[in-house]
């Protein structure tokens, strides 16, 4: 045999991905359906996977709502003679400083030789019948630990707290009940028979709404007018401590720290129960749905594209012989075929991820929910309608190139 | 050229063909030696085989039984990779439907083997075009295969065939379905390409390119008539080419 006729026919990658392009073009027919396909199969699944992380989103936000913002820290009694105020000084400042934290305050439920402290609105009037009210001190930031929002007036500020200032405020219900009105003239109420300017009315306290039926004063003022706080079972003095969304935990857990590194174990700290474990629950269930909705529409439409190759690769079969009798060794006919079937699986990967996207933001504005698509099963799409493309063609590649180029030839259709 | 310097190119030893359509020869068997630079007609009845025969010697297809050497080598050994090789180098191959594909251009079904050969874009364009000028397609390269006239597919084709310089020419029926002039257009650039030295076996009726043929193998009820080996030059003087008038 001459060495010439024997060299060994080629097929370089360039020409291969221009025939496939020409032969896409010239049955675009079947090639457009085996594209919507891949189209479907890969929007399913990027949709699929684009909605578990939208509907994660949304669960995650619905129950980050329910989270815990709030802490109490108390200090119970040990049984030994206690200080009257068991919270180093500048302990509410230091949790305040903490990250995660909003705003600390220490309170106290004011006492008047040991009873409650009585409400009236004249000097020498008499407590409104049935209404004894509490009287809360209140340290600087308790009011924006507890969430305080003053409707009228003013909140009593750093010179109060700097003056004993005789300065109080009024839950709105408080003052329903007491008939102040506002704005009007200067309101005066009376604290156990000692005058006190009222300088607003409290609209809402969400993270304390029993607030909005007290009366709270400044601390150094209650101490002035009341003496230190008492350790009554239950009633001493607390530090509230607002929190960010998921910080809970933490500050929960350095908090004592913060106060005393000494004696962390002197201080107890109140979490309201989390939510994270139902939400991971539901999460999770969301996940394992949607996953084999994903799959199970995956292997469909596969099973689609593999029905769609080998049509086109039947059609291609009289083409195909005619390489093969130009010269085509059989591995160049399977080369064509996957090659094709790779790029319509390509074309459809990049259709199908933008239907898919598209999709989540509909959906998702549907639903009134973030949309969230994870760059991560975006990106891979088009390789996976490649891949696809690439498993379905497997078979009719075969098939085509072990066919008698003789035997394909008589199919071809003439000119 | 001579028989005694060159060995044969073809070497047909008792083939039996697949074709189950066509009417087996006496015997069922053919043997037939094809020397360099010859133009050889292979006639017959239709379904006499004459297709299966260049199935077989374009290597399309199998011998049922018998031995096809070609260049001396035992076709019946070769792996899938020698056989493509011979088909897309030496072999060049012109169907009896032609077979161009119609979503592409003249130009780009000439190109087709070059693809397989290895040659690179401009070098691919620069044969292709030298081929259909040859043919006398030159300004026809652009258009799409649908818009040739059945002389112009013909003369396509060939172009194809040739663009990788074989050696061996199979053609069936080259010449059918055609007008007269592209016939002799035909016939007369199937003897251009003998005289240069290419073997060129035709399975035609076609009085033109039987009058330019060294010699005739008849395929049918009577057996293959295989000639004594004559040279390309000689056939000049065949009297089917005096039949035809057509001596220069």
């Amino acid at each position: 045999m001459t060495n010439v006729a024997t060299r060994p026919t080629v097929l370089r990658a360039p020409d291969a991905l221009a025939e496939a392009g020409a032969a896409i073009t010239a049955r675009h027919g079947p090639a457009i359906f085996t594209s919507c396909c891949v189209m479907l199969a890969v929007a399913w699944f990027v949709a699929a996977l684009g909605l578990i992380s939208t509907a994660e989103g949304a669960v995650a936000k619905a129950f980050a709502a329910r989270l815990p913002t709030s802490l109490t820290i108390t200090a119970p009694a040990s049984g030994l003679p206690d200080p009257p105020f068991p919270f180093p000084a500048g302990a509410a400042a230091r949790l305040a400083a903490m990250p995660g934290v909003v705003a600390a305050g220490v309170w106290w439920p004011a006492r008047l030789d040991g009873g409650p402290v009585t409400v009236s609105t004249g000097p020498g009037s008499w407590p409104v019948a049935g209404l004894r009210p509490p009287v809360i001190a209140a340290g600087p930031g308790f009011l924006a630990a507890a969430g305080v929002k003053v409707g009228a007036g003013r909140a009593f500020d750093a010179w109060d707290h700097a003056h004993a200032a005789g300065t109080c405020l009024v839950g709105s219900a408080l003052a329903r009940r007491l008939g102040l009105a506002w704005p009007g003239r200067q309101q005066l109420i009376y604290l156990g028979g000692l005058a006190c300017t009222v300088t607003g009315i409290v609209a809402s306290a969400p993270a304390r709404p029993a607030l909005l039926g007290s009366v709270m004063l400044p601390a150094s003022a209650a101490t002035a007018f009341f003496g230190p706080p008492g350790r009554p079972a239950g009633g001493g003095p607390a530090i509230v401590v607002r929190v960010r969304p998921g910080a809970a935990a933490t500050v929960a857990r350095l908090a004592p720290y913060e106060i005393s590194a000494a004696a962390p174990r002197q201080f107890r700290v109140a979490v309201p129960p989390s939510p994270v474990q139902l939400d991971r629950q539901v999460s999770g269930a969301l996940h394992g749905l949607f996953a084999i909705a994903c799959w199970a529409g995956a292997v469909f439409c596969l099973i689609g594209i593999s029905g769609f190759s080998y049509f086109i690769a039947a059609q291609r079969l009289p083409e195909l012989s005619l390489r093969r009798a130009l010269g085509a060794r059989r591995r160049h006919i399977a080369v064509h075929v996957l090659t094709e079937s790779a790029l319509l699986g390509l074309l459809g990967g990049l259709a199908g991820a933008g239907l898919g996207v598209a999709v989540i933001v509909l959906a998702a504005q549907a639903m009134g929910w973030t949309p969230v698509a994870n760059p991560v099963t975006l990106w891979p799409a088009p390789l996976a309608g490649a891949c696809a493309g690439l498993v379905a063609g497997i078979v009719p590649a075969a098939r085509a190139a072990w066919i008698r180029p003789a035997r394909g030839l008589t199919k071809f259709a003439p000119l | 050229m001579t028989t005694g310097l060159r060995p044969p190119v073809v070497e047909l030893e008792a083939i039996e063909l697949r074709q189950p359509r066509s009417t087996p020869s006496p015997g069922g068997r053919i043997d037939l030696t094809v020397w360099p630079g010859e133009l050889i007609t292979l006639a017959g009845t239709p379904r006499s085989g004459r297709s299966a025969l260049l199935s077989v010697l374009g290597l399309l297809d199998r011998p049922a039984a018998g031995r096809y050497l070609l260049n001396g080598a035992d076709t019946s050994r070769l792996k899938d990779k020698e056989a493509s090789a011979l088909r897309g180098r030496l072999i060049g191959l012109v169907f009896q439907r032609k077979m161009l594909l119609p979503s592409r251009s003249v130009l780009d079904n000439v190109m087709l083997p070059l693809r397989y050969a290895g040659q690179r874009g401009p070098r691919r364009l620069a044969i292709a075009l030298g081929c259909l000028e040859r043919a006398g397609l030159a300004d026809r390269a652009a258009l799409m295969t649908w818009q040739l006239s059945a002389g112009e597919l013909a003369l396509c084709a060939i172009a194809r065939a040739l663009v990788t310089s074989p050696g061996l020419l199979l053609c069936d029926e080259p010449a059918a379905g055609v007008e007269r002039e592209a016939a002799a257009r035909i016939g007369g650039l199937l003897a251009a390409l003998s005289r240069e030295g290419r073997t060129v076996i035709a399975a035609t009726d076609d009085q033109f390119t039987a009058a330019y043929s060294s010699r005739s193998v008849l395929l049918g009820r009577i057996a293959a008539i295989e000639a004594p080996a004559i040279t390309a030059a000689a056939a000049s003087t065949t009297p089917a080419r005096e039949a035809a008038g057509l001596n220069d």
